[in-house]
């Protein structure tokens, strides 16, 4: 990338600008949300959005406890993004740290890793979740801790296969030879140039984690009641399609953009960083 | 060929023994496996009979092995909840399941696979774009969002089509719609750049110079080559919507293993969820290896050792 600025085009920078308004809405979402997303009116149960309530308008309407849906949706964003952000932050680190090593030494470490590796992805990751989250029980941390555990293989594949490439390039060569040492050596001479990859798998990734973690609050197994979540939202939404379809829909519009932004976004910055892709 | 075989056949009897033992792991993880599948209520003593009865106070390495050869005999356990075998419950499921996942690959390969073609001798024009962006909004939808949406478009609104259950054979419509939405996305996209690979080349501009027409060409001579990577991504494809369907089940009160699943974990059945996840790897495994082996089979060059 030396020297090469990234040039976006224009779907990518709307993709970066509403990615950037849903991390302005999570972190702002306590000054921004019209009500506390908790706040239950029974008397204001199921309202069809734009019904005028006590003390302000319900512009998403009211879901089956009378709370507000357009902040539910706001501070679900919160819970969607951070666990997304921290579960590929975590795989991200260790996924790597794996694969560098593996590919490094050789042997029976990358053995080791490697099969381990296979092991893990050769398990549907959505059922890999579900069984890890059951013995964990449901909360934030288990959630993050399962999305993070799941997914390392597949930066550990990357880092692996790239610093394979690395390893024996004359810099690093040489700099064994004046005696660096292989945990100096890894962190600054072959995660520098084998990170471009790794950020594509990660958007990549930080965009499944974000309907992972849906995923799994649809089913009951991820954020638990009463914190809001999209995924939660559509699981109760679902039950009231016929009367309230506004519960269910909205917090699924949000995610479906949300995704398909991140998608867009990692696909052009696979198309910048990745030398080897092909531009058809 | 032979060797290739072997060595891959080795890995995915490695993949399986490796499932095997990270779920034995995982069910050990919170410490005391009883806590996972009694009801909720169950008194200390309860737990003291079960643990005995279940095998749980015996060393680790004696459970282990228990449990491996149990599973290499297909004894999945009893269901304490139910006081079935847990094989019976998840047999009367699974056909729902493999039905569900034949009728969403049935869809996704009669849609996905005309859109690819028509996106790829339409390349670059703007009639292609329509097709793209459909392809990408199949991709990018969550099956539980798009799922809901069909509830309101053709039960709620419509009144077309039941939204839940599986009675009736118009019931299995929607849920293998919205189960097809990905693959049918995955094979558009393959079978584009297939063709428009396939395009390039030099016998197709060989047949140009004889004076074949273009449909003839695609028809005859590139969708041959173009199919073979279509032909194993469909067993991966098989692989990971039988993994979807989790939710999808959800979503469409489908009576399969994935709606099985989900009541089993509210029903703290975890023998249950767990011969499921089991199952799911296994065929994800086995599919995994299909899809190599069809892959040398269809396309003699490759040669692979291993990865």
């Amino acid at each position: 990338m030396t020297g090469r600025s990234l040039r976006l085009p224009p779907g990518a920078i709307v993709a970066a600008a509403l990615i950037f308004a849903f991390v302005a809405l999570a972190l702002l979402a306590p000054l921004v949300a019209p009500f506390d997303p908790n706040r239950q009116d029974l008397f204001a149960r199921l309202k069809p959005p734009g019904t005028v309530g006590r003390d302000n308008v319900y512009h998403l309407g009211t879901d089956e406890l009378g709370r507000d849906i357009l902040s539910r949706i706001i501070h679900g964003a919160q819970v969607s993004l951070l666990v997304a952000f921290v579960s590929v932050c975590v795989s991200l680190t260790v996924g790597t740290a794996l694969g560098i090593m593996a590919g490094y030494f050789r042997g029976w470490v990358e053995v080791v890793i490697m099969r381990l590796a296979d092991i893990v992805l050769s398990i549907p990751a959505l059922l890999l979740a579900i069984i890890t989250v059951i013995v964990l029980e449901p909360g934030l941390l288990s959630l993050i801790a399962v999305l993070g555990f799941t997914r390392w293989p597949r930066y550990t594949r990357v880092a692996y296969g790239q610093t394979l490439g690395v390893a024996t390039r004359p810099f690093v060569v040489a700099a064994r030879f004046h005696g660096a040492s292989a945990f100096w050596l890894m962190p600054r001479h072959i995660l520098p140039n084998i990170l471009n990859p790794l950020i594509v798998v990660a958007t990549l990734e930080f965009g499944l984690m974000i309907l992972f973690e849906a995923g799994l609050s649809f089913l009951g197994l991820g954020i638990q009641p009463p914190t809001a979540s999209w995924g939660a939202m559509m699981s109760v939404g679902r039950n009231y399609l016929s009367t309230a379809w506004w519960i269910a829909t909205y917090p699924g519009l949000c995610l479906s953009i949300l995704v398909l932004c991140v998608n867009l976004l990692g696909d052009t910055l696979r198309d910048q960083l990745d030398p080897r892709s092909d531009r058809r | 060929m032979p060797y290739f075989l072997a060595v891959r056949s080795a890995q995915a009897l490695f993949a399986l023994f490796g499932v095997a033992t990270l779920v034995f792991m995982i069910q050990h993880l919170s410490g005391d496996p009883v806590a996972l599948m009694v009801p909720e209520g169950a008194t200390a003593e309860d737990i003291v009979i079960l643990r005995r009865e279940f095998g749980f106070d015996r060393p680790l390495g004696v459970q282990y092995l228990d449990y491996l050869r149990d599973l290499l005999r297909g004894d999945f356990g009893t269901s304490y909840i139910q006081n079935i075998p847990v094989a019976d419950i998840v047999g009367s499921r699974l056909s729902y399941t493999l039905r569900l996942s034949a009728a969403a690959l049935a869809i996704a390969f009669l849609v996905g696979v005309p859109i690819g073609i028509f996106a790829a001798l339409n390349r670059g024009r703007l009639v292609e774009k329509p097709a793209l962006a459909l392809v990408l909004a199949a991709q990018s939808m969550p099956t539980f969002w798009s799922g809901i949406l069909l509830i309101l478009l053709f039960a709620v609104t419509l009144d077309w089509l039941p939204s839940s259950g599986a009675e009736g054979g118009s019931a299995i419509i929607l849920p293998a719609i919205c189960l097809s939405g990905l693959t049918m996305a995955t094979f558009a996209r393959i079978t584009r750049n297939a063709i428009v690979e396939e395009l390039g080349k030099d016998y197709v501009r060989a047949a140009y110079a004889r004076g074949q027409k273009r449909l003839s060409i695609v028809l005859r001579h590139v969708s041959r080559n173009a199919a073979v990577p279509l032909i194993s991504i469909t067993a991966l494809e098989l692989a990971n919507m039988l993994a979807g369907a989790v939710i999808v089940e959800t979503v469409f009160a489908w009576p399969g293993l994935g709606l099985l699943a989900v009541q089993a974990i509210q029903a703290n059945d975890f023998l249950v969820v767990q011969t499921i996840v089991l199952l799911g790897a296994a065929a994800y495994i086995v599919l995994n290896l299909t899809a190599d082996i069809l892959y040398g089979l269809v396309d003699p060059r490759i040669k692979a050792v291993g990865r």
